[in-house]
C-alpha cells in the first residue's frame, strides 16, 4: 500500500494495526447506540489522534469530548463513555466520578473503555467502591501505534517506571499480545533473540498465547524474518546522551508527540504555531531526519535551490498543454516542499541558536569525556559547576547518571559531595528522585566490595533456576553495567574522532558525532550476524539480565510458499522501556549498511529528558 | 491507499493551524475511510467482533450457572443473525461466504479446547483483512449512489430483509451455534465446581476470561496459584493472587510465604502506592525490614503541607523517629538541614517584611522580592541574602557568610551565588573585593575559584563596562582563551596586550581595522606595533 521508493526489502505495511485500531473503537462507540459523551484520559490524547480524529468519533455518536481529571462531568447525554488507561489511579477517579453523579441524583450509562487491556485489579476498585454494576467494561486493543512506515509505538511512556523502577509487570500481557497482534498479520517470526529479564519474559508470553491461539497457518506467510526484543536496562547511556542527528534534535528541544511536532512562532516566522506530522512519506524530512545535523543545512540550501529551478520551469513553458501539466502535477508538489523546506529551515535556525548559548560546546565535551572515559576529572568539575550555577534540573541529572553509568557507580566522595549539592541547589525533596535513581541503578555510589559482589550474584543466578534468588540479589545490589568493558568489547568509540566523515558516514557512531556508537544498536548488529548469542558471550555476561535466542531451523523457512523472500532481512527490534531517535537512525544506517530493513517498536519514544523526568520523586 | 492517506494528512497539516490540525487530518483519514469505518465496522468486524463479545458474556453467564441465561443467548443469536442477514442481504452481490468463513472459525478452531474470547475475536481480525479490501471495493462498485454520511439508507434495509428467506444455510449454522454454546455451558459448570488447574486459571485472568478463585481454599493451593502466576509473569494476575492470600489467610501466614517470593512483594508494594494504603505500605516495608523505603515513604508523606512551618514541623518529627538508625544517618543530616533551612527563612522573611516596609532599604526599594524566600532551595536563598544582605556581619542570620557557614557551603558555591547577585546590583567595587585574597605576607591577589573566564561571562551578562570587564579579562591565564573573550567583548587593549604576548604581528595589523578611528585604543595598537622590542614571530 505504502509505496516502497528506498530500495531493498519491502516493509510490511503497518497501517493494518491502525486500521484495525479504529474499527475496534468504531465498533466499541457503536455497540451501544444513541449520542454519548465521551471522556479521554490525558494520556490518550496524542496517541489516540494517530488512529482516530475528533470528526470520526463524533461520527459515531460523540457528542462532546471531555479530558479525564478531576473536574466533574457535565454534558448533556444519558451515556457516559470513558477511554483511558487500565490504571488503578484513573479508575478510582472514575468511580469518584460516578459516585459523584449518584449523590447528585444524575442517572446515566457508563460505559469504561480500558485500553490496551482490561486488568482485573480495575474490576476489583469498581467493585470496592460500589460501582461495578453501573458500568460496563470494554477492551480496545490499541497496543502499537504506527508512528511511521518503519516505526511503531505502544506511546505508554509509563511502563518504564512501572517495571523498571517499581518491578511491576502488568503490561507485560500487553507487550507480549502486540506481537502476537504483529504475528498474526504479517506471520510468524522464525527467529527471535533477547537481551534482558524483561524481554526473556515477554518472549515467554508471546509463546504461551501462541499456543493458546493453536498453530494456525497464517494467511499471509512470514514476513518479518528476526525480532529483537532489548530491555532498556541494558543500555542506558545512549538515550541519555544529547541527540544531534536532526530528528533526535527536534525530539530534545521541540519535543516530538506521536510522531508529531509543534513549531512556535520562532519557527514558522509568523505569529501561529504550526503542528506537523513527521513522516517518511514527507521526501524533505526523509532525507534529512537521520542526518548529523551539520550535514543538515547544507543539504537544505541546496534543495532551496533546486526548488527554484523547478519554479522557474514555467518561464519556459511552451503550449497551454504543457502549463497545464504544470500546474496540475508539479506546482501542487512544489509548494508542499516548499512549505516542508521552510518550516525545516526554520527549526534549524532554532536549534542553532539553542545550541550557541555559552555552555553547549563544553557539554559537548563533558558527555564525549564521560564516553571515552577520559578527563572525567574535569567532566566532574563541569557537572558541579552546572549544579552550583542551577543549570536545569533535568540536564544536570542527566549528566549525573551519564557520569554513574559510564563510570561503574561513583566514589563516595563524589557520590556525597555531588548529592549534597545538588540538594542544596534544587531543593532536598529532590532526595525522592535520587532515590528512585539509586533503585534504577542510574545514579549510585560504587561499592568497594562491588566486583566481587556482582560475581557472587552472577555465580548464584546461575545456580538457582527458579530464578527468585537472582531477582533478590539484583534488587540488593545495584544492576552494574560495565560501560566501560562493553565499550572497549564491541568498539563502541571510534579509534579517530578526528576527522571523522560525518557528510558520508561509514560508521555508526556518527550519530553522536563521531563519538560514540549506541551500544543497544551495536549489539544487535553482533547478534544478528552471528545468528545468536555465540562468539559475543563475554559480552552479553556484562549486561544486566540473560539473553536467549529461538530459531527455527533454516529448512523451515523455506517451506512456506506464500513466505515473502525477503523477510529474512526484515528485522523487528522492540525496545521495551522505550528507544530514542537516535538509535531509530543508527538502526536505519545499520540496515543500509548490511542490507537489513528495520522496524523499531518500542513502548514510547524517549530521551534523556523524558527518561529522567518519568522517574522523578518530587515535581 | 495508506501512502495517499498520510500525505494528504501531512498536507492538510502544513496549512492548517493547531485546531484545524485536529479536524483536517481527522476528516481527511476518516475521509478516505469512510467506507471501511461504516461498512467494515458494522458488517465483517462488526458482527465477528459483535458476536465474540456476546461469546465471553454468554460464558460469563454460564458461569454464573444460571441455565435460563443460555436461553436468553440463543435468543440473542437470532436477533444477531437476523441483524446479520440484513447486512449481508444489502450488500447485494456479495455472498455471504465471507462472513460464514468469519464466524464459523470459532468453534472450528477451538477443537475442544477451553473457550477462548480473544482467540476468536484475532481470528475474525485475521480472516477481515483478507477480505475487507475487497469488501470495500464492491460496495463502491455496487453502490455509486451512496452519500458519505448515509452509506445504507434505511430503506434499502427494510426493503431488503423481509426479501430475503432464511436459507438452510442459516439453519444450519445457527445449530452449529447452539451446539457449540451448549458446549461452552457444560464447560463454563465444570469450571464453576471444580476448581482448574492454577495455570488454567492464571492464563484466563491473563487472556481477560471470566475465572474464579473460590474455589482455592487450601493454602497449598493458594500459594500454587500465586506461584503459577509468578511464573507466567502476568502482573494482573500476580497482584490479584497475592491480594487474594492476602484476604483468605491468617496475617502471620500471608508475610511467611509473602517474604519468600520478592516478585510478588514488588506487585504488593505498587498496589498498596497506587491505592494509597500508605500505613499498609509502612506497615509492610517494616516487616521486610527495608528502612530505607519505610525513611522515603514518610519523608514523602512529610511533604504533604504545603506551608513551610506545617513542613519543617513534619519532617522533624521524620528526623526523630530515625536518629537511631546509623545506616540513615546521612540522608538524617540532610533533612535536618532541611528543616533548620525553612525555620531560618521563615525568620529573615519576616524581618525583611518589616525592613521592606519601612521602605528606607535601598535594595529592597528597587528591587522588591518577586517570590517568597521559604520553600526555596539552599541555593536560592544564599543568592537571596546576597542581593539583600550583601554586607551584614555574620553574626545576622541573614548574612551570606553566616549562611555559607553555617550550611558548610564550598568556595565556590558562594562565589557563584554572591557574584550573580552583585553583578545584577551593578556593585562592581563589592565584587573586586569579593574577588581579592589576601596572601601570607599581608599582600592582595585577585582570585577567583570558579575561573576568571567565567566571572567575565557573569559580568558580562549584567551589562559590565569594558573597564571592568578588561580588569578581570587580564587574569584569565590561558592567552588563547583570553584573547576570544577580549575580542567577543571588544575589550580592545587586552586583545592588543595579548596579542603583543603571543607575538603575533599579523593578527595585530588585522585587527587594527577592528579598532574605532581616532581612538585612544586604536592608538595603543599603532604604538604597538611600532614597538621594536617585540620578538615578533611573523
Amino acid at each position: 500500500m505504502a509505496v516502497s521508493a528506498v530500495l531493498g526489502p519491502k516493509l510490511p505495511d503497518l497501517q493494518y494495526l491502525k486500521r484495525l485500531a479504529r474499527d475496534q473503537l468504531v465498533h466499541l462507540l457503536e455497540s451501544s447506540p444513541g449520542r454519548k459523551d465521551l471522556v479521554i484520559d490525558p494520556d490518550l490524547m496524542t496517541p489516540l489522534d494517530r488512529i482516530a480524529g475528533a470528526s470520526l468519533l463524533k461520527q459515531h455518536g460523540v457528542d462532546k469530548i471531555f479530558k479525564l481529571d478531576r473536574t466533574k462531568i457535565h454534558g448533556g447525554c444519558d451515556q457516559l463513555v470513558y477511554l483511558v488507561r487500565s490504571k488503578l489511579t484513573t479508575t478510582k477517579l472514575i468511580a469518584d466520578q460516578i459516585t459523584a453523579d449518584i449523590r447528585d441524583n444524575r442517572k446515566r450509562k457508563y460505559k469504561i473503555i480500558m485500553t490496551p487491556r482490561r486488568l482485573q485489579v480495575c474490576d476489583m476498585v469498581l467493585e470496592h467502591e460500589g460501582v461495578f454494576g453501573l458500568v460496563s467494561i470494554e477492551e480496545l486493543h490499541l497496543d502499537l501505534i504506527p508512528l511511521d512506515r518503519d516505526l511503531l509505538s505502544m506511546e505508554l511512556p509509563q511502563f518504564f517506571r512501572d517495571y523498571f523502577l517499581h518491578g511491576d509487570q502488568t503490561w507485560l500481557a500487553s507487550i507480549a499480545k502486540s506481537l502476537v497482534n504483529i504475528q498474526s498479520l504479517f506471520g510468524p517470526i522464525p527467529n527471535v533473540y533477547g537481551q534482558g529479564r524483561c524481554a526473556k519474559m515477554v518472549a515467554d508470553m508471546v509463546d504461551m498465547m501462541m499456543s493458546e491461539l493453536g498453530e494456525r497457518q497464517s494467511p499471509v506467510g512470514c514476513e518479518i524474518g528476526h525480532l529483537f526484543l532489548i530491555d532498556r536496562d541494558v543500555d542506558y547511556v545512549t538515550p541519555l546522551c544529547t541527540q544531534v542527528t536532526y530528528e533526535g534534535l527536534l525530539d530534545d528541544i521541540f519535543g516530538i508527540k506521536s510522531g508529531s511536532v509543534e513549531f512556535g512562532p520562532d519557527v514558522t516566522g509568523t505569529d501561529k504555531s504550526i503542528k506537523i506530522m513527521l513522516s517518511g512519506e514527507d521526501e524533505v524530512f526523509r532525507a534529512i531526519r537521520d542526518r548529523h545535523f551539520s550535514n543538515v543545512f547544507g543539504f537544505l540550501s541546496a534543495k532551496a535551490k533546486e526548488l527554484q529551478t523547478s519554479y522557474d520551469k514555467r518561464h519556459n513553458l511552451k503550449s497551454v498543454q504543457d502549463m497545464k501539466q504544470f500546474v496540475s502535477e508539479e506546482l501542487s508538489n512544489l509548494k508542499k516542499q516548499h512549505k516542508a523546506l521552510t518550516l525545516h529551515i526554520g527549526a534549524c535556525e532554532t536549534i542553532t541558536k539553542n545550541k550557541s548559548r555559552g555552555d553547549f560546546e563544553e557539554q559537548m565535551r563533558t558527555e564525549h569525556g564521560l564516553l571515552e572515559g577520559v578527563d572525567v576529572r574535569e567532566c566532574i568539575n563541569f557537572i558541579e559547576e552546572s549544579i552550583n550555577r542551577q543549570h536545569s534540573r533535568t540536564e544536570v541529572l542527566r549528566l549525573l547518571c551519564m557520569l554513574s553509568s559510564t563510570q561503574g557507580g561513583l566514589p563516595s566522595k563524589d557520590y556525597k559531595s555531588l548529592k549534597t549539592q545538588f540538594l542544596q541547589s534544587y531543593g532536598t525533596e529532590h532526595l525522592l528522585t535520587l532515590h528512585n535513581l539509586k533503585k534504577l541503578g542510574l545514579f549510585v555510589e560504587q561499592q568497594a566490595q562491588d566486583a566481587t559482589a556482582n560475581k557472587l550474584a552472577d555465580k548464584m543466578a546461575a545456580k538457582l533456576t527458579d530464578g527468585m534468588a537472582s531477582l533478590q540479589l539484583q534488587l540488593q545490589l545495584p544492576k552494574k553495567s560495565q560501560f566501560r568493558a562493553v565499550s572497549r568489547k564491541l568498539n563502541l568509540i571510534p579509534k579517530s574522532a578526528e576527522n571523522f566523515e560525518l557528510r558520508n558516514p561509514n560508521d555508526m557512531a556518527y550519530v553522536f558525532s563521531g563519538a560514540y556508537a549506541p551500544l543497544s544498536c551495536k549489539l544487535i548488529e553482533q547478534v544478528l550476524q552471528r545468528e545468536g548469542w555465540t562468539g559475543v558471550e563475554d559480552i552479553a555476561k556484562l549486561l544486566p539480565g540473560d539473553n536467549f535466542v529461538h530459531l527455527k531451523a533454516k529448512s523451515a523457512k523455506g517451506k512456506a510458499s506464500g513466505s515473502n523472500p525477503d523477510s529474512d532481512k526484515i528485522v523487528l527490534v522492540y525496545f521495551l522501556g522505550g528507544c530514542s531517535y537516535t538509535e531509530v537512525s543508527a538502526l536505519r544506517f545499520l540496515g543500509k549498511q548490511k542490507g537489513y530493513r528495520f522496524l523499531v517498536a518500542t513502548t514510547a519514544l524517549t530521551n534523556g529528558g523524558r527518561l529522567i523526568e518519568s522517574v522523578s520523586g518530587w515535581k | 491507499m495508506a501512502g495517499k492517506d498520510q500525505a494528504r494528512m501531512a498536507a492538510a497539516a502544513f496549512t492548517a493551524d493547531d485546531e484545524d490540525y485536529w479536524e483536517e487530518s481527522a476528516v481527511s483519514s476518516s475521509k478516505k475511510n469512510m467506507f471501511d469505518d461504516e461498512e467494515e465496522g458494522f458488517t465483517v468486524l462488526g458482527v465477528s467482533e459483535n458476536k465474540a463479545a456476546r461469546l465471553s458474556s454468554a460464558l460469563r453467564s454460564t458461569v454464573g450457572a444460571d441455565a435460563l441465561f443460555a436461553d436468553d443467548d440463543n435468543d440473542d443469536i437470532t436477533w444477531e443473525t437476523s441483524s446479520n442477514i440484513s447486512n449481508s442481504s444489502s450488500h447485494g452481490s456479495i455472498t455471504s461466504a465471507d462472513y460464514r468463513s468469519a464466524r464459523y472459525t470459532p468453534p472450528t478452531n477451538r477443537s475442544g479446547s477451553l473457550s477462548t474470547s480473544s482467540s476468536s475475536r484475532s481470528t475474525a481480525a485475521t480472516v477481515t483483512l483478507g477480505t475487507s479490501q475487497d469488501n470495500s471495493l464492491s460496495v463502491q462498485f455496487n453502490k455509486p449512489k451512496m452519500t458519505r454520511s448515509e452509506p445504507m439508507s434505511l430503506e434499502d434495509a427494510i426493503v431488503d430483509v423481509p426479501a430475503k428467506q432464511v436459507t438452510a444455510t442459516e439453519v444450519s449454522k445457527l445449530e452449529t451455534e447452539i451446539q457449540f454454546l451448549r458446549r461452552q455451558v457444560q464447560l463454563g459448570e465444570r469450571a464453576r465446581w471444580t476448581s482448574l488447574p492454577v495455570k488454567e486459571t492464571i492464563k484466563r485472568i491473563i487472556l481477560g476470561q471470566p475465572y474464579s478463585l473460590e474455589a482455592y481454599k487450601s493454602l497449598q493451593d493458594k500459594l500454587a496459584l500465586l506461584d503459577a502466576a509468578i511464573k507466567m509473569h502476568d502482573g494482573d494476575a500476580i497482584t490479584i493472587t497475592v491480594l487474594f492470600l492476602k484476604k483468605t489467610v491468617r496475617k502471620s501466614i500471608f508475610q511467611q510465604e509473602l517474604i519468600k517470593r520478592p516478585v510478588a512483594i514488588n506487585h504488593l508494594i505498587h498496589f498498596l502506592w497506587c491505592h494509597y494504603d500508605l500505613d499498609e505500605l509502612e506497615e509492610l516495608y517494616k516487616m521486610l525490614r527495608r528502612m530505607e523505603d519505610v525513611f522515603v515513604l514518610k519523608y514523602k508523606q512529610a511533604l504533604a503541607p504545603s506551608k513551610a512551618a506545617g513542613r519543617a514541623q513534619s519532617i522533624a518529627a521524620v528526623v526523630r523517629s530515625f536518629q537511631h538508625d546509623s545506616s540513615l544517618a546521612p540522608d538524617s543530616t540532610l533533612l535536618l538541614e532541611q528543616c533548620t533551612l525553612l525555620q531560618r527563612q521563615l525568620q529573615i522573611e519576616e524581618e525583611d517584611k518589616k525592613i521592606a516596609a519601612g521602605g528606607k532599604h535601598p535594595v529592597f526599594k528597587d528591587h522588591p522580592p518577586k517570590a517568597q524566600l521559604p520553600l526555596t532551595p539552599l541555593t536560592t536563598t544564599l543568592y537571596y541574602c546576597s542581593f539583600y544582605h550583601y554586607n551584614e556581619s555574620d553574626s545576622s542570620l541573614s548574612s551570606p557568610l553566616s549562611i555559607k557557614r553555617d550550611f558548610q557551603m564550598s568556595d565556590k558555591q558562594y562565589t557563584w551565588s554572591a557574584l550573580n547577585a552583585l553583578a545584577k546590583l551593578h556593585r562592581w567595587k563589592e565584587i573586586e573585593a569579593l574577588l581579592t585574597s589576601k596572601n601570607w605576607f599581608g599582600g592582595t591577589k585577585m582570585k577567583a575559584c570558579i575561573g576568571f573566564e567565567k566571572v567575565v561571562e557573569i559580568l558580562s551578562k549584567q551589562k559590565a563596562p569594558v573597564d571592568i570587564l578588561s580588569k578581570y579579562l587580564a587574569y584569565i591565564e590561558d592567552p588563547n582563551e583570553r584573547l576570544a573573550l577580549a575580542a567577543k567583548h571588544k575589550c580592545h587593549r587586552i586583545v592588543v596586550d595579548t596579542l603583543i604576548q603571543l607575538k603575533d604581528r599579523a593578527a595585530l595589523e588585522d585587527y587594527r581595522l577592528k579598532t574605532p578611528d581616532y581612538s585612544l585604543e586604536r592608538q595603543y595598537l599603532i604604538t604597538a606595533l611600532n614597538n621594536s622590542q617585540v620578538k615578533w614571530k611573523n
